[in-house]
């Protein structure tokens, strides 16, 4: 890392908001329960839909960081080859995965604002607006694969110049 | 033909170290296509694999757990337990123990709390002479407790699976939790007695942890606000978790003056990253054990287990060297969600209670935490002292045979996991 940026990255802010709005409509929501016996539970709806989002793009940052979980015993002693192999495959199928949830949500989307018009059980929200998160925040996922796939090339082709 | 399928995707994508959340999800759509089982659900199934309100908790124990650690708390509890029992024989040793017993009641997760306590105390054990792969296996094996000791991650896992209560599952791990921590205080003590580790070379006087409890009265308050909270019956887990965020945040900004705004930013990003991990994995193994469950692998697996033998004890020692072995290969998170949809029907046929079974299942998962090769604690261990895995997996050994022995203690009276949550009148078996 080394010098640290001066500028906070737009995927970071947005996912520090998310993170601090959520706890926050949810401690609201226990004050108001137990100090003035007054409910906003169905805030939770919200609650739990930006925990959604949270988590798109809190996946592209863990992939770029090299840090979602795997067994890598084997593949360290891959030779070089194959390590290159399975960085761009295993990347491809982490975009794959997220592609088609991506498909299959904005299929959901349309059917909602076209056909079905659901609305959420608490706060009457139309409940395409909750899923078109995900689409629209995949995009720091790819972001996130792409990266990390980058830099792993990046350290093996160093590894082998030496 | 089902079981080949799903069983070989997973297997091959996962030993070649493709993200684990990955395999699960790539083998449940290949399924899903392949058997027709509607695959145009995928989006909003994924959705809603996230938008639960139990799983809410995770976030917000993890993020808790984060400002405190930047707040700089670890040190201040060390340095509380270094007075009172720093002058003991291999004190650092147990000061380690106790500092990482304590983080537990802070944090949900293993490694967090082999980074946290690792970062403070290991630098001054090796200095003082301990041998370095020990002090890693130290902590390593004392954050095992951070998932037994409430709160903890594991627990609101399967509380998600299996629909036993989490509030139930954080008190019944009290118990149990300070036998392992007890049992391991023990194993460091009697390893650093035959090492002549020496404590260290003054005890605290009273004044001095007077003044070292007042300064780490905040922290020490933590637990007792969460746990107190959920045992009175006045939280739900989540509830507890954000208070807790809020609780800790005051601590942090008002009483120790130790974060500030761009501070927070950061905190918020590290644990938004970090329950992303654990969601990430979450929601694709909903999704694959869904998958798994509609195409009968489930139920065939689970008919096979109860074949094997008509003794429920010897099934769940069976069991428990089944998990000992996946530990060494996977997460926590991912064993649950393959072994426990499988294992629910089985203890239902057998009459097990799933919260004690809890107890067990997490204990061994913990055991898992500090074995090679994926060993999550000892790995970051290793990390944290530039050494080598093996050696710090030598070392815990002998931790892990103290753990393997309180598990069979756990798995021989039901009492000491039931015995809280029925007394708090959470649960009635």
């Amino acid at each position: 890392m080394g010098q640290t940026n001066r500028r906070i990255r737009i995927d970071h802010l947005i996912v520090a908001i998310l993170l601090f709005a959520m706890a926050s409509i949810a401690f609201i929501n226990v004050l108001s329960r137990y100090l003035f016996h007054f409910s906003f539970a169905a805030t939770e709806e919200v609650t739990i839909n930006l925990f959604v989002w949270m988590t798109m793009i809190g996946s592209g940052i863990a992939f770029e960081r090299g840090g979602q979980l795997g067994m890598i015993t084997l593949y360290n002693i891959f030779p070089e080859r194959l390590k290159k192999f399975v960085i761009v495959f295993g990347s491809g199928l982490s975009a794959l995965i997220f592609v088609l949830v991506d498909i299959y949500m904005i299929q959901a989307i349309y059917d909602e604002m076209t056909l079905f018009h659901a609305t959420s059980a608490a706060l009457g929200i139309p409940v395409w607006i909750y899923y078109i998160g995900v689409p629209v925040f995949s995009i720091f996922v790819f972001a996130g694969i792409y990266k990390d796939s980058l830099s792993k090339l990046e350290s093996i082709y160093k590894e082998g110049g030496k | 033909m089902e079981i080949v399928l799903i069983s070989a995707v997973f297997l091959v994508l996962m030993a070649v170290g493709i993200p684990i959340g990955t395999c699960l999800g790539i083998a449940a759509v290949v399924t899903i296509i392949q058997f027709d089982l509607g695959i145009g659900m995928l989006g909003v199934n994924f959705s809603s694999g996230i938008a639960s309100f139990p799983l809410l908790a995770i976030p917000f124990f993890v993020l808790a757990g984060v400002i405190l650690e930047k707040a700089g708390l670890a040190a201040t509890i060390a340095h509380f337990f270094e007075l009172l029992v720093g002058k003991m024989v291999g004190g650092l040793a147990m000061v380690a123990v106790f500092t990482c017993m304590f983080w537990g009641a802070l944090s949900g997760s293993g490694p967090a709390t082999t980074a946290a306590v690792g970062l403070i105390l290991l630098a001054p054990m090796i200095k003082h002479g301990y041998d370095k792969s020990f002090a890693g296996a130290t902590i390593a094996n004392s954050s095992d407790l951070s998932i037994i000791i409430p709160p903890s991650i594991a627990f609101i896992i399967y509380g998600n699976i299996t629909n036993v209560s989490v509030s139930a599952l954080f008190v019944a791990g009290i118990i149990p939790g300070l036998i392992t921590g007890a049992g391991t205080v023990l194993v460091a003590y009697l390893i650093s007695r035959k090492r002549g580790y020496k404590g260290l070379e003054k005890r605290g006087t009273p004044m001095e942890i007077l003044v070292a409890l007042k300064k780490s009265i905040w922290a020490i308050l933590t637990p007792i606000i969460i746990l107190g909270g959920i045992y009175a019956g006045i939280f739900t887990p989540t509830e507890a978790a954000v208070v807790a965020v809020f609780y800790s945040l005051f601590v942090a900004v008002v009483i120790y003056h130790s974060i500030s705004w761009r501070d927070l930013i950061r905190i918020l990003v590290d644990a938004s990253v970090t329950s992303s991990v654990i969601m990430f994995l979450v929601v694709f193994a909903g999704i694959f054990t869904w998958t798994a469950e509609v195409i009968g692998v489930v139920d065939q697996a689970a008919n096979a287990i109860i074949k094997i033998s008509p003794n429920a004890v010897v099934m769940i020692i069976l069991v428990n060297f089944l998990l000992l072995a996946l530990g060494m290969i996977l997460d926590a998170i991912s064993i649950s969600y393959l072994i426990m949809p499988i294992l629910m029907p089985v203890l239902a046929a057998f009459g097990i209670d799933p919260l004690w079974y809890g107890v067990i299942f997490i204990s061994a998962l913990a055991i898992g935490q500090a074995t090679p090769p994926v060993g999550v604690n000892l790995f970051t261990a290793a990390n944290l002292i530039k050494g080598n895995l093996d050696s710090v997996a030598k070392q815990a050994i002998p931790f892990v045979i103290m753990d393997a022995i309180i598990l069979i203690i756990l798995s021989l009276f039901p009492i000491l996991s039931l015995y809280l949550p029925i007394k708090a009148g959470l649960y009635t078996p």
